[in-house]
């Protein structure tokens, strides 16, 4: 499983660019002032190494001459795959130990050095085994880089396609962190790791995620390694998984994007399509494009206007579907109990009839055309922070959300909204918000039930001056 | 002693190698040759465990070429385009090598000075028979028992040729080793190989000692007083026939003597025995396969 004599020649063969890592190792920690600065840079040069060392090591691979010279020598395909990736690991990792020896020293971490150093080797080793597999995807060098490329930003782009569809048809939902996306990306889970050693915090689940990653990229490389057709080095791409899922997952995602970017449904697809007709077209060239790199001529079959129409219709029925049945049900999905729950209600009006209006003038004597009613729970402020919120504002806060939902399925002809609805669940670091808006004004006594609550604040707004709401009713202005 | 057993090979829909057995001899220095496009290059990869055959084996002293590595100590695989990385000379070369073979210094610095190689000039700077000199250095000087040489004698002048084929000879009686070479030079191969094998359709049909072949395959010149029913020569395995005036030309495949004797039944007025080269041995068999 592991060839001494070729390890042996790697070093003697690389040990310029050996030299070169460790030279600038050397550099970060002596002209670095701050040890945690140094770190995070050689954490970012880690990274990019993780990526360069895999297509220079195991270049050979992809290039029909070197193929007969590597496979024909005494040394078996698991030996050759393991001693290059124990190299690579090797010559990745040992620089990033010792400037983190130097920040624990620097720091006083301790024993826990131990435990860091052992994750910054699974987060290392994982990232280049995984690495490496996404090389070998590819039959020759540049596809191989690209192969690399294409599949690191794949859970970015998930996350972009899955923010505009619940942004576009999930009523409540705006940007969220879908942190799931992070077990699906090794280099996330190890800039993860390296940030969480930076700050001397544990980041367990990452490390189990690169860890189940670091297994099972390694079973699998390593099978496909020994039974790789090697007279396969330096022609098209053409695997499964290579160029032909690669196109059509971005194509895909791109479609996806477009569509509820747009807001479409069924009720506006004629609009929709002269809209959009553009990109679609330079989409459809982009997709072209991408079959002459993947092909390497031009190659123009019937089938790909075809299929690329057909995916054109998919995305549109997909994102009918999802705004028809109200993000699949999504919009209901909702985390009451909270304890660390922020609401932030922002109310106004451009009416002088309002009772708003009415009530601001029997209190204060004054009149305005706009007002803004702001009503919000300040976790900020000492005296707020672990306060609750009581049943009856919570039962407000739920009539006005499914009045917001209602309304986001049914937008106003004249577009207007004159409530907006946000609530924030921060609870253990990660935060999830959902965002409403409400065609309809608040009344004047539901902002003063609100304002009976220990831990709201609501403030009224003109264009002079700012009034806070008392629990007794009455306002006090603000100076 | 090589045995290939029921190899098969495709790339794609394309079946290169068909259900290929052949067996090479310790000793021997075997001549494959085929058009372009046969195959060879694939079966001498096939051999030196760098592709792995759809079915079959290949095993050379009993021990599989491509599943077991320990093997591959004892082989050594020249191709026909050398792979060398940026900025290598023969100096790096000899430690990559030096890593997986014992290479003997002696053979090395006589045959370096033979080829009159520069030890410490880039390799990317040569020309592509120095690029190919380089590598058949490393060749002899590791001494392995079975030597595979692909398109052996390209891009070589003809100093070069000479010596590689002085140099092969060298090789092979101080090391009881076994040579394969594949080349489209079928003279060089003459020269050198005491046996060969044609391949031909995914197979190695016809094969055997070179010179027991050339010798059973003779070019016969016949005149007659008269036309004659060419009928005549259905009897005879016949791989080549022509006709300029009264004279025939044949190539008979068959005993010399016997074939003399049936072909004086036909009372020819002139009858000429020709031997054939190894370059006509294979025009004739690679036609007479096709008919």
């Amino acid at each position: 499983m592991f060839s001494k004599e070729y390890f042996d020649y790697l070093i003697r063969s690389k040990k310029y660019l050996l030299l070169f890592i460790l030279l600038i190792m050397l550099l970060i920690i002596i002209g670095g002032r701050d040890m945690g600065v140094a770190l995070i840079i050689e954490g970012l040069i880690s990274l990019m190494l993780s990526f360069a060392l895999p297509v220079y090591i195991f270049h050979y691979v992809h290039d029909k001459k070197a193929v007969d010279t590597f496979f024909s020598i005494p040394v078996s395909r698991k030996a050759l795959l393991v001693t290059g990736i124990v190299f690579c690991i090797m010559t990745v990792y040992l620089p990033m130990a010792l400037v983190l020896c130097f920040y624990s020293v620097a720091e006083k971490i301790g024993v826990m050095m131990v435990v860091y150093l052992f994750e910054m080797l699974l987060a290392v080793a994982a990232l280049i085994v995984f690495n490496t597999a996404l090389y070998f995807i590819a039959n020759n060098i540049i596809d191989g880089v690209i192969m690399m490329g294409a599949y690191s930003f794949m859970p970015l782009a998930i996350y972009m396609v899955l923010n505009s569809m619940v942004s576009s048809y999930v009523a409540g939902f705006s940007t969220w962190e879908f942190d799931f996306l992070y077990y699906l990306s090794p280099a996330a889970m190890a800039v993860k790791v390296f940030v969480s050693i930076f700050y001397k915090v544990q980041a367990i689940a990452h490390v189990l995620g690169l860890l189940v990653i670091a297994v099972i990229f390694g079973y699998i490389l390593l099978k496909a390694y020994v039974n790789r057709s090697v007279e396969r080095a330096g022609t098209p791409s053409d695997r499964l998984l290579a160029y032909p899922f690669v196109i059509y997952f971005y194509v895909t995602i791109c479609l996806f994007i477009i569509s509820s970017w747009n807001g479409y449904d069924f009720e506006n697809l004629s609009a929709f399509l002269r809209e959009n007709f553009i990109t679609y077209v330079m989409l459809f060239a982009v997709f072209m494009g991408t079959y002459f790199i993947y092909k390497r001529k031009f190659f123009f079959p019937v089938k790909l206007p075809v299929v690329f129409i057909a995916a054109v219709v998919v995305s549109l029925v997909i994102t009918s579907i999802c705004k028809s049945c109200h993000g699949f049900g999504l919009a209901q999905m909702y985390e009451r109990d909270d304890p660390y729950q922020s609401i932030d209600i922002n109310a106004w009006y451009e009416n002088e009839n309002s009772d708003v209006q009415k009530y601001l003038y029997e209190m204060t004597g004054e009149r305005s055309y706009y007002y803004n009613v702001y009503i919000f729970n300040d976790r900020t402020d000492d005296d707020h922070r672990n306060m609750k919120l009581s049943a009856s504002t919570m039962a407000i806060i739920e009539e006005l959300r499914q009045q917001g939902i209602s309304d986001f399925y049914e937008k106003p002809k004249d577009g207007s909204y004159w409530l907006h609805l946000n609530i924030v669940n921060s609870e253990y670091g990660s935060s999830k918000s959902y965002s409403y808006q409400i065609k309809d004004q608040l009344d004047m006594k539901t902002i003063l039930e609100l304002a009976k609550d220990e831990a709201l604040m609501v403030s009224i707004e003109t264009s002079e001056h700012q009034y806070f709401l008392q629990k007794d009713g009455t306002l006090k202005q603000n100076y | 002693m090589l045995r290939i057993n029921n190899v098969s090979k495709s790339f794609g829909t394309k079946e290169v190698l068909k259900d290929l057995s052949l067996t090479v001899n310790e000793g021997s220095i075997f001549g494959l040759v085929g058009v372009n496009g046969a195959g060879k290059s694939t079966l001498l990869r096939c051999i030196s465990g760098i592709y792995r055959c759809d079915a079959g084996n290949v095993e050379f002293n009993g021990i599989d070429t491509y599943a077991d590595e320990s093997i591959r100590k004892d082989i050594f695989f020249v191709n026909d385009d050398p792979y060398y990385s940026l900025a290598s000379n023969i100096r790096t070369l000899k430690e990559f090598y030096s890593s997986y073979y014992d290479i003997d210094e002696e053979t090395y610095q006589k045959t370096l000075k033979l080829f009159g190689l520069d030890e410490n000039k880039q390799l990317n700077s040569f020309s592509k028979g120095m690029k190919r000199q380089a590598l058949l250095l490393f060749a002899l000087s590791i001494k392995p028992k079975l030597l595979l040489l692909d398109e052996a004698f390209d891009g070589l002048d003809p100093i070069v040729r000479y010596n590689l084929k002085k140099s092969l000879y060298d090789f092979i009686e101080e090391n009881e080793a076994t040579i394969i070479i594949s080349s489209h030079n079928l003279k060089e191969l003459e020269d050198i190989c005491d046996s060969y094998g044609i391949l031909e359709n995914g197979k190695v049909e016809t094969y055997g000692d070179l010179l027991e072949s050339k010798q059973n395959i003779n070019k016969y010149q016949l005149a007659f007083r008269k036309d004659i029913d060419e009928s005549v020569f259905d009897k005879f395995d016949l791989l080549y026939k022509s006709k300029e005036g009264s004279v025939y030309s044949l190539v008979i495949k068959g005993d010399k003597e016997t074939t003399v004797k049936e072909l004086k039944k036909l009372k020819p007025l002139i009858l000429d025995t020709l031997a054939v080269n190894f370059e006509e041995l294979f025009i004739y068999e690679h036609e007479g396969g096709n008919r």
